[in-house]
């Protein structure tokens, strides 16, 4: 015969008794349980107690479902459905063996009814063979520690440049296309957290104003230097003295409107030590745009074309903007010329024209007519001519660049490493030179968290 | 004339000074929403931290609300966002009291959640995973050890019936975070509230209008409107009740400017459910959604 345990009239006799027996089995399970994110804490166990006491004041009885119910809230949002489900296995667990209750009327649900009142023995060890996956011990520390070993954190640390960098090597030398993919997420979820972080310490981007004080602010964020010499200004006494009196510093984060100009011409696919330009380019910008994503921004690839992926006025999902980004670092230029050529294929493809994305980074970026910061990220190798020759297109790239300057937008150069290998100097140095001339900032993308430190630098001056 | 006007202000904003602001309609305590009471009354007796969860508009706040209401207790609440300060819910000293008598308690202006625990009332902390984490820390002892220390007044104990209730929305919904973990870990009962089933969103609705004058027919199509929001994978966020009762009362309001029940729904509906809704379809404008969700439900209106 089956017992309905939802039903509100399976009450248990010596409630608190099994209580008592009941919530440790239960949040021993829970720690025990690799789904459960977040192990429960002691307090838990006694919310539950106090809950089930509570119920049991005001109802005179407590039911199987009260025991399900109050595991379920007082466990966290994202553990609740594996909490019913534990505390269900805990109650049909102690029922085996038990006398089935007669059907029809309410009977006591005497799972533990002990005689002479001697103490439960709970054995939460009985039931372990059941479980297909090998089980921890019961105990706090048992679980810490496993939380450490099943759960490894892809982390973000000193050694981290070093993994993004080996990881983008054994992707490349894979040849199964579902391992790549694999690889590929993986690298998406260590770039994304890497943003993260640099997006929590955005705090330091803002600009610092004073404003009066108004009531209910932090005191200490008045500005005493400020304060007294606005009070002094205005020659009050000390009773004369408001709180409107007192500045507070005030921190205020100006919107920024930001181009990323994404280098995809040949040079950018030379390799050194199994990693090209491209690849330290994309470490560098994925995390970069993922942590400036609430910003208006547009995004452009260049060789010979230009190909813009995203305008700055248009939405587009960032998730799928880092997977064509991504795309950038798995394909070969010829796989990329079949991806891109269709859009603007003008010109043959390869070469390293940045004029027209340069150009249009300029326009959208001077369309803007609010307060915010202007800013244009250049990711690149910076091979862009070729010594003793004077085409005119690159003297036109200084031009704008020399124009964002005068129309106060930030041009920001992303410098590959590969640009100062012996190979590259010839070509790249009387660039780099040229544009640290124009009072622009270089930052090279050599190491993705060194990267996007200096950057936080570089933003903090503007 | 300015000064008149002032002072004539400064009479009516006094008259306007009440005790507390009672609830006006009924509150319907059926299925997910009695429960939802019954365990917010035993997490208080019980001293343990509440927090509600549940997408907007579903009647979290109401519910604190009305357990307020019936247990007589004071009612204190801040919207949590990244703006909100420890000192706003605190309190902070006046500065230029301060420079004349000191940091004392007369110069001190309390906020809601001192006031709430020197008063002994329910303080609700709305939308709490909008918190920034210096916010989240100033809470922790409050909660815990139901008391704060203020310097340099000292320790300040809280009232035996003073009670911490949170709200939030799903970690999925914009501009939410998580809470931090010592945080969590004191919040001892999660109650999840979701959209309520046909009956009680149609009484729900029905209670909220005043001179309630629509037919069965037209409560019946503005709940089958707002659930296929809910049903509609191209919308992000879906209708609330909230939605309902505001469409509801528009047509009920204005329905003897329309010929039919339907007109007046079909007038109001891209208003009221544009504003709440969202298209996660790029390039699908909400206002193409709804059309679609009306003409599925009111049938293709004439002239299409």
């Amino acid at each position: 015969m089956a017992i309905n345990l939802n039903s509100e009239f399976l009450s248990i006799q010596y409630p608190l008794s099994y209580a008592e027996h009941f919530i440790p089995e239960f949040i021993a399970r829970m720690r025990a349980n690799q789904e459960c994110i977040e192990k429960p804490s002691p307090r838990q166990s006694l919310n539950m107690y106090k809950l089930l006491l509570s119920t049991y004041l005001k109802k005179g009885y407590l039911s199987t479902l009260d025991l399900v119910d109050i595991s379920v809230v007082t466990s966290r949002v994202e553990n609740q459905s594996l909490a019913e489900r534990i505390a269900y296995e805990v109650l049909i667990d102690h029922q085996e063996g038990e006398r089935m209750p007669p059907t029809g009327e309410p009977t006591p649900f005497n799972l533990l009814s002990p005689k002479g009142g001697e103490p439960m023995k709970v054995v939460p060890g009985e039931k372990e063979e059941k479980v297909a996956e090998p089980q921890p011990r019961y105990d706090t520390e048992a679980d810490i520690f496993k939380e450490f070993t099943t759960q490894p954190d892809l982390g973000v640390g000193p050694g981290e440049d070093e993994l993004l960098k080996t990881h983008m090597r054994s992707m490349k030398k894979s040849d199964d296309e579902r391992t790549r993919r694999i690889l590929a997420q993986i690298l998406k979820d260590m770039l994304l957290k890497m943003g993260r972080r640099f997006e929590r310490r955005e705090e330091s981007f803002f600009n610092i104003m004073l404003r009066p004080f108004e009531p209910g602010e932090d005191p200490e964020k008045i500005d005493e230097e400020g304060s007294l010499e606005n009070i002094l200004d205005q020659g009050r006494r000390t009773e004369e003295i408001r709180y409107q009196d007192f500045l507070m510093r005030k921190k205020e984060k100006r919107k920024k409107t930001i181009i990323y100009i994404q280098d995809i011409s040949n040079t950018m696919f030379y390799e050194l030590d199994g990693l090209n330009s491209i690849h330290y380019s994309i470490l560098s910008l994925i995390p970069l745009m993922w942590a400036l994503r609430r910003e208006r921004y547009g995004l452009v690839l260049f060789e010979s074309n230009g190909h813009v992926l995203k305008e700055i006025s248009e939405y587009r999902d960032e998730q799928q903007l880092i997977d064509i980004l991504l795309t950038l670092v798995t394909s070969t230029t010829t796989e990329l010329e079949k991806i891109f050529g269709k859009t603007r294929g003008s010109q043959f493809w390869g070469g390293t024209v940045p004029n027209t994305s340069l150009k249009w980074g300029l326009e959208r970026l001077d369309e803007v007519r609010d307060r915010s910061e202007k800013i244009c990220f250049f990711f690149s190798d910076f091979a862009l001519e070729e010594p003793g020759t004077e085409h005119p297109e690159k003297l036109e790239n200084y031009k704008i660049i020399e124009e964002m300057n005068k129309r106060g937008i930030y041009f920001i150069a992303c410098v590959s490493p590969l640009a100062y290998s012996d190979l590259f100097t010839v070509y790249t140095e009387p660039v780099l030179s040229q544009i640290k001339k124009l009072g622009c900032k270089t930052v090279e993308t050599t190491k993705p968290s060194e990267f996007l430190e200096k950057i936080q630098t570089v933003l903090e001056i503007f | 004339m300015m000064e008149e006007k002032e002072r004539s202000f400064r009479e009516l904003l006094q008259e306007s000074v009440v005790e507390s602001i009672h609830i006006e309609h009924p509150v319907v305590l059926k299925e997910q929403y009695e429960r939802a009471y019954e365990l917010l009354k035993d997490s208080l007796n019980a001293g343990i931290t509440p927090c509600m969860v549940g997408p907007p508009g579903v009647g979290k706040s109401l519910l604190v609300r009305k357990v307020a209401e019936d247990t007589k207790s004071g009612f204190y609440e801040v919207f949590f966002d990244e703006n909100v300060t420890p000192s706003r819910l605190i309190g902070a000293f006046d500065p230029a009291l301060v420079v004349r008598i000191g940091r004392t308690i007369e110069s001190f202006d309390p906020g809601p959640l001192i006031r709430a625990m020197v008063e002994g009332g329910i303080f609700i902390a709305q939308e709490l995973n909008r918190a920034t984490e210096f916010c989240q820390n100033s809470l922790i002892s409050p909660l815990e050890e139901r008391h704060y220390y203020l310097y340099p007044i000292g320790m300040i104990k809280a009232h035996d019936n003073f009670a911490f209730v949170a709200t939030q929305n799903p970690i999925e919904s914009s501009g939410t975070y998580r809470l931090s973990q010592v945080l969590m870990d004191r919040i001892g009962c999660w109650i999840r509230l979701g959209y309520p089933s046909k009956e009680t969103e149609l009484e729900i609705i029905r209670v909220n209008i005043p001179e309630f004058g629509l037919s069965n027919n037209a409560l019946e199509k503005i709940y089958e409107i707002i659930h296929a929001t809910r049903e509609n994978s191209s919308l992000e966020t879906p209708a609330s009740p909230r939605a309902g009762i505001f469409l509801a009362r528009l047509v009920n309001k204005y329905l003897n400017k329309f010929d039919t029940e339907e007109a007046a729904i079909r007038f109001f509906a891209p208003s009221v459910l544009g504003k709440e809704t969202r298209s996660k379809i790029e390039g699908k404008h909400i206002s193409v959604v709804i059309g679609e969700i009306l003409d599925k439900v009111l049938g293709v209106a004439n002239g299409d």
